[in-house]
């Protein structure tokens, strides 16, 4: 994996750790292990996606900081270069 | 309401690309005008046409890598 790949596996690891610990803690909202874990995913989270985004351009619509130009439109988007 | 992530949720890597059941697949999803497909799609509620296009190729490269698990 190129590091443009590997930046983005991190993101979309602790992006999936978060959103699913997120959905058990739904039904289990007292539950501490729970809790800490996404915590933890959480702020690993946020920095995996400053990271990826501080090299390779916005992952969402409000996070483009380009005064340039709009380069969100840049790619390569998700379903591309897959099969190389 | 929705928000568009410039990511996949999980890791995809398609071995053997089978684009004819894919396209039976979002036959069923709703055509061009349709409106379920807005609703699968968890698209904003007002996209320019070209980025709808570009949105739903997502969800079609999404698909074909649930085949292989058919």
């Amino acid at each position: 994996m190129n590091e443009r790949e590997k930046m983005m596996h991190h993101v979309c690891m602790h992006s999936l750790a978060v959103f699913d610990v997120g959905l058990f803690l739904d039904s289990h909202p007292h539950n501490q292990k729970a809790l800490q874990y996404y915590h933890e995913q959480q702020k690993m989270l946020q920095e995996a996606v400053r990271a990826y985004q501080e090299k390779f351009g916005p992952l969402t619509h409000n996070d483009v900081t380009n005064q340039k130009m709009w380069n969100w439109i840049d790619g390569p988007w998700p379903w591309e270069g897959e099969n190389e | 309401m929705w928000s568009y992530e410039k990511k996949l949720q999980y890791p995809v890597h398609i071995k053997n690309p089978d684009p004819a059941a894919a396209k039976i697949i979002i036959t069923q999803l709703g055509g061009l005008n349709c409106k379920n497909r807005y609703t699968s799609l968890k698209s904003r509620t007002q996209l320019r046409p070209t980025l709808l296009l570009l949105y739903s190729m997502h969800f079609i490269q999404l698909l074909k890598n649930f085949l292989q698990f058919l």
